[in-house]
């Protein structure tokens, strides 16, 4: 028996070392081919390598019919949209561009590895809109080098200009490797203009009870003295008669840089320079330390709860509603909601005197404010430390014009449609206005100027706020801005202008616009800021809140990122997801250390340069010279200014 | 007189005739059955598997799920001796990446597993051993003070009762649990919280509470094995004891206590093996009354692999692979080794 035994075993052991032997590994077991030629130059289109005559991206079908296109499978993020895939939307995309597209939408969470798991499998998708974490991939080589389609064919080339309008507009999917040669693996789509996306809100009351209009002459504190002049009195007046009332409503830890709060300490944006010309982290800047002081200084005053931190957004309404909030961090996306939560509540109306509706509340019981000026305000830290804000001549708030959201990749296993791909993605920037804007007489009628609106045709950036002056939420009524710009078309050699309205013009959006449309971003596979600035502003205007876009942003208005359009760089993509997160720990201990805020916050940035994620036994460090090096010698080649 | 010596010599004709028995008798001595050899230990087993071979066909479902879904598996322990370069994602060069492909042709190394002693790992690991061996001191103890409490009710249908009623929290899962000792605390709005602040949010009393909440969740549901073991011991025993003078603490410490010995050392080596986990989603739903207190501060093992492998936005294989390993190899000689206690302390052990 031992023998039979010992036998199958040693067979078992041959067979598998046979089986192993002859696998087919596919890949594995192909030769390097080449003499290591430059295998992308290609002067006359034709597809072929010039130096060694074989064909260029091998795997792509270069004989395409755009007439009758192959239908195609887009895979894009959670969009929150009913019926996304399915509505009136991608008729019209189907309609202008020719396409038939399948819609896949990703999950809520997850989402890194759940690519992960898709590039996998291979999944059947042609192409993808993922996120800068995703876009990231691309340096394993995930994705196709679009370079090539960008240069020689006429699709491409369309795309290429198209994203051209938008400054450093290839930027963010640019990547040189070793060898100095730049390669493009992906199509960016961007953010349209400059946003504002919060603001303080007010309970409008609990001003004039304190007797703020009167001190100030105007409703709504505009300078940070002021600011801390009516969080205290609404402190002293209402926290007097009950201890859960807090002035501040802050949404949690995730919102410890209240950017109205922040700006009057000039507070970086994501990155800074430092004095020496090193970019660095916005954590570690000295107006960051001082904004830290001020937040300590309103949580030791008992006008931030302690348990901000752990609050969210539905509570901080539920606080509002309640009348224990008088001033509260609110998004644009969430002001609706938190709108509705003091109506549902009714405590503020009944309070007020007024009737509880939606009009009411929103009109006349909060107000917002977008920016607060620094106004050299004086304070003590609870460590003794006296620190004083900036001295503004004008409100700032941090934001860019550019910034990339998305990013549309072809995984090379499916390059396949590739031409197909970028053809559609170009196609749909050619729709962008009829995507974003909607198209007339569907979702928008023109209408006469309203009265005592300037003419449509008197237009210039500089006279904007007169019109602005008479659009309105209310009744939808919008002021189209002039806006064109020409490109080549690469299919057909002819110069295109294409003109939104040469001279502007006055029209309502309808219901099917505020129904459908406002989710059309989803869809959107990129844009140019020239297009953003007029589309964005269609779609603000069915929030019924503050001008989200900034078309015109004034010089100095906006604290910008050096780091915006940025790609994915090998060593701080590793860590971008985690260090931040990271950090914003010791922002949220700092502000709750009653004594010793600074304490907290120098633990957390020495933690960051010696706290690191490993992959595959390689250490990423969340900050350090390394990162800091890396990200300044990209902001070096591309974005400083000689 | 050995009768093999004699049936094992042919027996001629004149040796017949001399010894004076019949040819017939001779010739049934010649065909008696020879001697009984030793089959052996294999011939021994495989005799026993024909004997029940019916009731280990029983076994063949069960074996194969095994065979396919734990130890085949196991092959992926070999990903975490992989380095950088590998990937099972397609990309240019590589379009059909194989498992095998990957482990042949991409580099070996030991980088992965120097890699898990990093400061955070070992205060991971100390986090979770004090928060076990806390347990296994206070927690442990309580399930079985608890059982034997409950036997010793007169009347053993409100013990039961009491039984269920105590088992009750451990079918709710730990996000009600945590989220309402959380409002519990919440310093606004929670009960407790205005009066001592919200605790749960506080690094320093973490711990506390996740063992507190441990024990109020689990005790009950822990003692019913320990509660079904006293039932079992025989009540004549008990009877004796009265007779002999025992009183009640001393029927419980020389009488029931050891009866349910086996039973003890059972789980209490599955809990010394169990050492290096603390339950993934007590830990990491707690951390979520203040992630950024708390996440930091407070990790332990399992949330750490959890961060590593997918919270951290790191796409990684190799590293949670060998980190999953050591901490396999740990549990295993916790295994051996609390077994050897149990043996030697408890005279009981798994083997």
């Amino acid at each position: 028996m031992k023998k039979a035994i010992s036998i199958v075993l040693a067979a078992l052991m041959l067979g598998s070392a046979g089986v192993l032997a002859s696998c087919n590994l596919g890949d594995y077991n192909k030769t390097p081919t080449g003499d290591g030629h430059d295998h992308t130059v290609d002067e006359n289109d034709d597809n072929l390598c010039d130096n060694c005559g074989e064909e260029i991206l091998a795997g792509v079908n270069w004989n395409v019919d755009f007439e009758n296109p192959a239908p195609l499978k887009g895979l894009y993020p959670l969009s929150g949209v009913k019926n996304f895939g399915d509505d009136d939307t991608t008729q019209i995309i189907e309609e202008k561009t020719g396409y038939d597209i399948t819609y896949d939408e990703l999950g809520a969470t997850n989402v890194g590895s759940d690519i992960s798991k898709i590039l996998i499998s291979k999944a059947q998708y042609d192409y993808m809109k993922l996120d800068g974490g995703s876009f990231a991939f691309y340096l394993d080589g995930t994705f196709l080098d679009l370079t090539h389609l960008l240069k020689h064919t006429p699709e491409g080339r369309v795309l290429y200009q198209l994203i051209d309008l938008t400054p450093h507009g290839w930027d963010s999917v640019k990547y040189t490797d070793d060898a100095g040669v730049e390669h493009i693996y992906g199509i960016p789509g961007f953010a349209y203009v400059t946003m504002n996306n919060t603001a303080l809100i007010w309970n409008t009351q609990h001003l004039k009870a304190i007797g703020f209009p009167e001190k100030y002459g105007h409703d709504l504190p505009e300078t940070l003295s002021e600011v801390d002049w009516a969080l205290d009195m609404l402190q002293n007046t209402y926290g007097a008669k009950n201890s859960s009332y807090h002035a501040l409503g802050v949404p949690g830890a995730a919102s410890a840089i209240i950017e109205q709060l922040a700006c009057p300490f000039e507070v970086p944006n994501q990155f800074y320079l430092d004095e020496n010309g090193m970019i660095q982290r916005y954590e570690y800047s000295p107006n960051m330390t001082d904004y830290i002081y001020y937040m300590n200084y309103l949580f030791n005053k008992g006008i931030i709860s302690k348990d901000w931190n752990t609050s969210s957004a539905a509570t901080m309404q539920q606080l509002f509603a309640e009348e224990l909030h008088s001033c509260a961090s609110v998004s644009y996306w969430g002001l609706t909601s938190f709108v509705d939560a003091i109506v549902s509540k009714g405590q503020v109306a009944k309070a007020n005197g007024f009737e509880n509706t939606f009009d009411n509340i929103h009109d006349k019981a909060i107000a917002w404010t977008l920016r607060i000026r620094g106004d050299g305000f004086k304070f003590t830290a609870a460590d003794g430390t006296e620190v004083t804000c900036k001295d503004q001549e004008q409100a700032v708030l941090r934001g860019d014009p550019y910034n990339t959201g998305a990013f549309v990749v072809i995984p090379y296993y499916m390059r396949k449609n590739a031409r197909y791909v970028i053809d559609f993605v170009a196609k749909m920037l050619e729709i962008d206005m009829e995507l974003y804007g909607g198209v007339e007489g569907r979702h928008w009628e023109k209408i006469a100027t309203p009265q005592g609106a300037p003419a449509p045709e008197d237009y210039t950036k500089e006279r904007d706020s007169e019109y602005s002056a008479f659009e309105s939420f209310k009744d939808y009524t919008v002021f189209i801005r002039p806006c064109s710009y020409s490109y080549t078309d690469g299919r057909s050699g002819e110069e295109k202008l294409v003109e939104v309205k040469k001279s502007g013009m006055w029209i309502r959006l309808n219901e099917r616009y505020l129904n459908n449309v406002v989710g059309n971003s989803q869809y959107g596979l990129g844009t140019n800021s020239v297009l953003g600035n007029v589309s964005c502003h269609f779609q603000e205007m069915a929030f019924n809140a503050w001008y989200y876009c900034d078309p015109n942003p004034a010089p100095g208005a906006y604290i910008n990122n050096p780091m915006a359009m940025m790609p994915p760089l090998r060593l701080w993509n590793q860590v971008s997801n985690v260090a931040p997160s990271y950090l914003i720990t010791g922002l949220e201990g700092a502000i709750g250390n009653g004594k010793d805020p600074m304490s907290e916050l120098t633990k957390y940035r020495e933690g960051a340069k010696k706290r690191y994620a490993s992959k595959n036994g390689v250490k990423y460090y969340y900050w350090g010279d390394e990162v800091s090096n890396e990200l300044t010698d990209w902001y070096n080649a591309n974005k400083k200014q000689a | 007189m050995d009768d093999h010596s004699i049936l094992s010599e042919p027996v001629s004709a004149a040796a017949a005739a001399e010894t004076g028995n019949s040819p017939d008798l001779l010739q049934q001595v010649e065909k008696a059955p020879a001697p009984h050899k030793d089959p052996g230990y294999w011939g021994t087993q495989w005799q026993r598997i024909k004997k029940y071979r019916y009731l280990l066909g029983f076994l063949v479902p069960a074996m194969g799920l095994l065979f396919v879904f734990s130890y085949i598996p196991m092959f992926g322990i070999l990903f975490a001796f992989k380095g950088t370069d590998f990937s099972l994602i397609p990309r240019e060069g590589v379009e059909h990446p194989s498992i095998l492909g990957e482990l042949i042709y991409r580099s070996w190394t030991f980088d992965n597993f120097v890699a898990i002693f990093q400061p955070r790992f070992f205060s991971a690991v100390a986090n979770t051993l004090i928060i076990n061996v806390i347990r296994l001191v206070i927690c442990f103890p309580l399930c079985i003070i608890l059982a034997v409490q409950l036997s010793e009710l007169k009347h053993q249908g409100f013990a039961k009762a009491i039984l269920i009623i105590l088992c009750i929290p451990n079918f709710l899962s730990w996000t009600i649990v945590i989220g309402t000792w959380s409002g519990l605390f919440h310093a606004d709005i929670g009960v407790f919280g205005k009066i001592f602040g919200n605790l749960m949010a506080n690094p320093s009393w973490f711990k506390f509470f996740v063992i507190a909440l441990g024990a109020w969740k689990s005790t009950g549901w822990g003692c019913i094995l320990y509660y079904s073991a006293i039932a079992s011991i025989d009540k004549s025993y008990y009877e004796s004891a009265t007779l002999e003078g025992a009183n009640k603490l001393q029927k419980i410490w020389y009488l029931t206590i050891p009866s349910i010995m086996p039973t003890i050392a059972l789980t209490l080596v599955l809990n010394i093996s169990g050492m290096l986990s603390t339950g993934f989603e007590q830990i990491w739903t707690m951390m979520q009354v203040d992630p950024g207190k708390l996440t930091y501060t407070q990790e332990v093992l399992d949330t750490y692999i959890y961060e590593i492998s997918i919270g951290q936005g790191v796409s990684d294989i190799p590293f949670p692979t060998a980190l999953g390993i050591f901490n396999g190899l740990i549990g295993l000689i916790l295994m051996v080794g609390g077994n050897y206690i149990t043996s030697k302390t408890l005279k009981r052990g798994l083997w």
